[in-house]
């Protein structure tokens, strides 16, 4: 641990290494991979574009995003694996035969 | 999401038809809009937001007491810890505006819900003694008969609220650690989340709050406020009469998820390589736990409730008469032609299964094959004796 501190970047290289990071945050930013205004409560509502920056992070970094979808259909897939094992279970059921009148036969009695 | 999706009360509450995994679901998307539209209050955040509110308004009434303690939690929070953040900008009107933008979506949605129906909030006509008995002013009482019977929108959620509440007021047939209550406990809901989430998850998740908490003054305001929601439901919880179990408090794990997760990623930053290999340790801990509880999620409870979890939670917690169909096939191999049944569920006995069967009586001694559910032999007995 002594070693490394002596052995450290020194004053000069510290400062390169923050040059270099606060480049990359800005590259990362301008590609939507952070957000710019993050910790700033009532940012500028002109850097607020939702559905662009999702789909430049998207095309940026898809793999959170495949991994998220991995994610839920595995859990989909051992929820529907319980199917064969329960008896059906529900709960409220004048609600939920309303639901299903009305997905049926278009009307509902509530 | 990985911690998220292997809650085993998680997935067991979402293969189940009722409105507890929705609202958990719902109150998670509007508890982050809320924060994004804290961040940046415009005008496309605001309709999302407000659209987000309905939906959770919508799937289950304790949503509404749900998001109002997390939204007045979270401002008060911000205000005590990190005031200049909330104060900072300086542009209250906006705010105001864009909030009030966020309430006309979600009464808009919340009546579109409701098929835009008009109803009066009371249904009489030209009688209401309640009213009558304020005073003998007959232009002030045709002043209040005519507010009361004039059509507006919602007041099914009106009406819907004060049943709630009512209910709330009267309580609901609980059961915990052997004792049956029905005013219900305090420490109701701690030791359910205490027996009903993996170990590695809980550890997580404290580990995340202390986190958060020793650096209250310097973390980004979203980790505060999303360390404060869970904090501000299960308070709810604690106050509330009616104490049926996990599913009550489902809305909490999706926050829960994040602070574990923070823990996690955190813990990679931190000296030493320690603290790491733990948090992965803990989080595989909390996934192998779930595969292993496959396919009873539903009555999962973990090492610390040890081996006998009907001492501690009965009801939907552990049997919601999910395992009718078990019985029924158990039955059979054994070559059961006569069974005594008392099941607490929402199955058709008549449609299952089973071989010949009668219902079990409270005071009946009985011989043969008996089929009863936990919640007869737990709670009925610790209330009046019954099925002892």
């Amino acid at each position: 641990m002594t070693g490394r501190i002596l052995d450290g970047p020194g004053e000069e290289g510290l400062q390169r290494k923050r040059q270099t990071k606060a480049q990359t945050t800005q590259a990362k930013a301008a590609a939507g991979m952070i957000p710019s205004n993050v910790g700033d409560l009532g940012a500028n509502p002109a850097q607020s574009q939702p559905g662009s920056r999702t789909a430049v992070r998207l095309a940026a970094r898809p793999g959170p995003y495949v991994a998220v979808l991995l994610l839920v259909a595995v859990s989909v897939a051992r929820i529907a694996a319980t199917y064969t094992t329960f008896t059906a279970v529900y709960d409220e059921p004048a609600r939920v035969a309303s639901g299903m009148q009305w997905l049926g036969q278009g009307t509902c009695t509530p | 999401m990985l911690l998220f999706t292997s809650l085993p009360p998680i997935l067991g509450h979402a293969g189940v038809a009722t409105l507890d995994m929705a609202c958990a679901a719902t109150m998670a998307a509007a508890l982050y809009q809320f924060v994004r539209w804290l961040e940046n209050p415009v005008w496309g955040r605001s309709v999302v937001f407000g659209g987000a509110l309905g939906l959770a308004f919508l799937s289950k009434f304790s949503s509404l007491a749900f998001l109002a303690a997390c939204g007045a939690g979270a401002v008060i929070c911000l205000a005590a810890v990190q005031p200049r953040t909330l104060f900072a900008s300086g542009r209250l009107w906006p705010r105001v505006r864009h909030g009030l933008i966020a309430i006309g979506v979600t009464f808009l949605l919340m009546w579109a819900g409701y098929r835009f129906n008009l109803t009066p909030l009371s249904e009489r006509g030209g009688s209401h003694p309640s009213l009558d008995r304020l005073g003998a002013n007959s232009l002030l009482r045709k002043a209040a008969h005519r507010v009361f019977e004039v059509p507006l929108p919602l007041m099914e959620v009106v009406k819907g609220v004060e049943e709630g509440y009512q209910h709330d007021r009267q309580g609901h047939d609980s059961y915990l650690l052997g004792q049956y209550r029905k005013t219900g406990w305090w420490s109701f809901f701690p030791v359910v989340l205490g027996v009903k989430t993996p170990i590695g998850f809980l550890v997580l998740t404290v580990a995340g709050m202390v986190m958060v908490s020793k650096r209250l003054r310097r973390s980004p305001w979203q980790q505060v406020v999303t360390a404060m929601f869970p904090l501000a439901i299960l308070a709810v919880c604690i106050t509330s009469r009616i104490d049926l179990g996990v599913r009550h408090i489902l809305s909490i794990y999706p926050a829960l998820a994040v602070i574990a997760g923070h823990a996690v990623s955190r813990s990679f930053g931190l000296r030493g390589r320690l603290s790491a290999v733990l948090s992965i340790v803990l989080a595989c801990s909390a996934v192998i736990d779930s595969w292993l509880a496959h396919p009873d999620y539903l009555a999962y409870f973990n090492q610390a409730a040890g081996g006998h979890p009907e001492r501690i939670l009965c009801e939907s917690d552990l049997d919601w008469g999910q395992d009718l169909h078990r019985l029924s096939q158990r039955l059979k191999a054994h070559g059961v032609d006569r069974v005594a049944v008392r099941y607490f569920g929402t199955a058709l006995l008549e449609k299952s299964d089973l071989p010949q069967y009668r219902i079990l009586l409270p005071d009946e001694k009985p011989d043969g094959y008996i089929a009863i559910s936990a919640r007869f032999i737990r709670l009925g007995c610790a209330k009046d004796g019954a099925y002892c």
